[in-house]
């Protein structure tokens, strides 16, 4: 029981709590089902996305070029199923997969390869990869996609389908951290490079992998989202990647490496969309919302800085006292 | 050959190479490319973005990263667009934008020096937060009817020369000397080096790192307030493009992304490769969706290219050894 009390996760679970009830009690119209459906749909692509840049940020990387990497998939997709005559939910998404493989391939590929700082590479491959969409579709929007394909984005007996993909990515990912050879070396990567390697973890492989899945469920990413659109906008769900970013560090992903779970994003994922919807009920203009983003993550990133760096001269106090 | 290497590095003799391609590409391509109208125009242009580049490579220098230029741009327009169209006097409203510059740039250091989270991390928190900032007290708008009486920053010219052309060479000249002769100048490579060496050898890192990140804030203050006259509105979201050309041109000028050297020269150049290559794009009409396409190959290109080169070195090093 102190166990769980003391997690990270749970404090944020409390708020996300908290939040919820005030905006209840704020306007009654927020615990309906509805609008309890809608935010979580919506949220859906991010979650993914943010089940991915847990998994980078916890090698002490991370994946600027996620908003992206989603939009690419999505704008080949709503191309490939409005004009190819083999297009079907299977090869639809088979496609998604392969369009996120490559993308994340080259990010991973790129950063292994030469160990350049992650950000810098995925700012670049972001806009390598939204450049080639815009310049493709010229800007336009893709309209009318085919209804077989949005009817895998709809709700069938009151259980949407979106959310039913996420905790699937959630679960398959959660998995891969915890009970895989791939999933601890992200951990030992993150927390010690140095030590990582000594212990035989293949460093280079273990950073492009943990890109390489990043960029496969910003593939599956896309798939969702114009499954839930219907459309497509090229230059759309720009700044997604901050949202993603944001989510996985308010559920306690260490943004210096090494420590962060799934649930903790679950959590994080929830409490945006929560905010999100919450200045919309409350009747705050939508500009405000980039504001208190930003106020979030600098605080939780702070209070992640300041407690390590006080565990650490903690740590070092305990090594003086054992020399004396 | 061997006395040209001596004196160059492969860089900037690849660098040059570059900037001469480029040039003769525009040349060929269209006749109104060397017209004196076109490259005063191209200097208009790149004024902005090679002043925030470089206040971007003094960042950059000390090994840090400031994600956030663009958006201080955006928020130093926005406020000084709002004092001007609030009536206020065109001194003042700058004064008040420099303020808030500082303000961003100690924000950052703050963030980076005393709580020490990585300059990356930091920066992409405050460039939400400054957009943010922005969009709040532009309420989303963009801020029209700025007096005539502020066009001269982006409109006069002395000489037939654009004004900003002469403040971006002035304040080139002032930045390499900085740099180069003064004990900060120096300081600012020893961190960027070593940061612990330079702390143990009596260094101030703090003050220093607060210098190097306001004075980014101010570079991109400036860059802004010209915007705001040449174009004659303010817009929350106005230097968040440019972030990307200027990382970029600052990477592909020689300047090392893990800090330590390079130099305000290098960024000039690389600056002016890409407007050469923005210019030619739009005199020939391609659309602008190219250039985010070229502007991102060219900065992973250029990053592993460098990348490459350093690891040859450090073979080559621990071969003697």
């Amino acid at each position: 029981m102190k166990k769980i009390l003391e997690k990270r996760e749970t404090g944020v679970f409390l708020i996300l709590l908290l939040l919820c009830f005030g905006l209840s009690l704020y306007s009654p119209s927020f615990l309906s089902y509805t609008n309890i459906k809608n935010v979580l749909v919506n949220s859906v692509p991010v979650g993914i996305m943010a089940a991915g840049m847990t998994i980078v940020l916890i090698t002490a990387g991370i994946d600027v070029s996620v908003a992206s990497q989603m939009m690419f998939s999505a704008t080949w997709l709503a191309i490939f199923s409005q004009n190819s005559p083999i297009a079907n939910p299977v090869t639809v998404l088979i496609l998604a997969l392969v369009l996120g493989a490559i993308t994340g391939a080259i990010n991973g590929f790129l950063i292994a390869a030469f160990s350049i700082p992650p950000i810098i590479i995925t700012l670049g491959t972001a806009s390598i990869y939204r450049g080639i969409i815009l310049v493709y579709t010229n800007g336009r929007w893709i309209m009318n996609i085919p209804k077989w394909f949005t009817a895998l984005g709809k709700t069938y007996y009151n259980i949407p389908l979106p959310i039913i993909y996420a905790l699937i990515i959630f679960m398959i990912t959660a998995w891969i951290l915890k009970h895989t050879y791939f999933g601890r070396s992200v951990y030992a990567v993150g927390g010690n490079e140095n030590a990582a390697r000594y212990v035989g973890v293949n460093i280079k492989k273990t950073i492009f992998l943990t890109y390489f899945y990043s960029g496969l469920l910003c593939g599956f990413a896309g798939f969702v989202l114009d499954a839930i659109l219907g459309n497509c906008q090229p230059s759309g769900s720009n700044g997604w990647e901050m949202n993603a970013i944001a989510a996985a560090v308010i559920g306690g992903t260490n943004i210096l490496g090494g420590s962060g779970s799934v649930i903790g994003t679950v959590i994080g994922v929830a409490m945006m969309g929560v905010i999100e919807n919450g200045l919309v009920v409350a009747h705050i203009p939508t500009y405000w919302q980039k504001l208190v983003y930003g106020l979030i993550i600098i605080a939780t990133v702070t209070f992640d800085v300041l407690r390590r760096n006080y565990a650490d001269s903690k740590k070092q106090m305990i090594e003086i006292d054992q020399e004396a | 050959m061997e006395k040209l290497r001596k004196r160059f590095t492969l860089h900037e003799m690849v660098l040059a190479g570059a900037f001469l391609l480029i040039f003769l590409i525009g040349a060929c391509s269209n006749e109104n490319f060397l017209s004196i109208r076109n490259i005063l125009s191209l200097f208009q242009q790149m004024s902005e973005m090679g002043i925030m580049a470089m206040g971007l490579t003094i960042v950059i220098i000390t090994g840090g990263m400031d994600l956030s230029a663009g958006t201080t741009m955006g928020l130093c327009a926005v406020t000084s667009g709002l004092c001007l169209t609030k009536g206020l006097g065109v001194v003042p409203s700058l004064i008040i934008s420099l303020g808030v510059a500082v303000l961003c740039g100690a924000m950052n250091a703050v963030l980076v020096a005393i709580i020490r989270i990585p300059p990356m991390i930091a920066t992409l928190g405050t460039q939400m937060f400054f957009l943010g900032a922005a969009l709040v007290l532009s309420k989303g708008n963009s801020i029209s009817g700025i007096p005539e009486s502020f066009y001269f920053l982006g409109q006069a010219k002395i000489f037939g020369m654009p004004l900003q052309m002469l403040l971006l060479f002035g304040l080139a000249i002032f930045l390499m000397i900085m740099l180069r002769n003064t004990v900060t100048g120096q300081h600012i490579y020893a961190i960027g080096n070593n940061m612990k060496a330079a702390l143990f050898s009596g260094i101030r890192t703090k003050h220093v790192l607060f210098y190097s990140y306001i004075m980014c804030s101010v570079m991109c203050c400036i860059a802004g307030n010209i915007q705001v006259s040449r174009v004659a509105t303010a817009r929350a979201d106005m230097g968040s493009a440019f972030l990307m050309t200027c990382i970029s041109a600052v990477v592909l000028g020689g300047t090392s992304i893990n800090g330590g050297n390079g130099g305000i020269v290098g960024t000039v150049v690389g600056i002016m490769i890409f407007a050469m290559i923005g210019n030619i794009m739009n005199l020939v009409g391609i659309s602008s969706f190219w250039q985010q396409l070229a502007t991102g190959s060219i900065l992973v290109l250029v990053v592993v290219f460098n990348r490459m080169i350093e690891m040859q070195k450090y073979k080559v090093k621990s071969r003697k050894v």
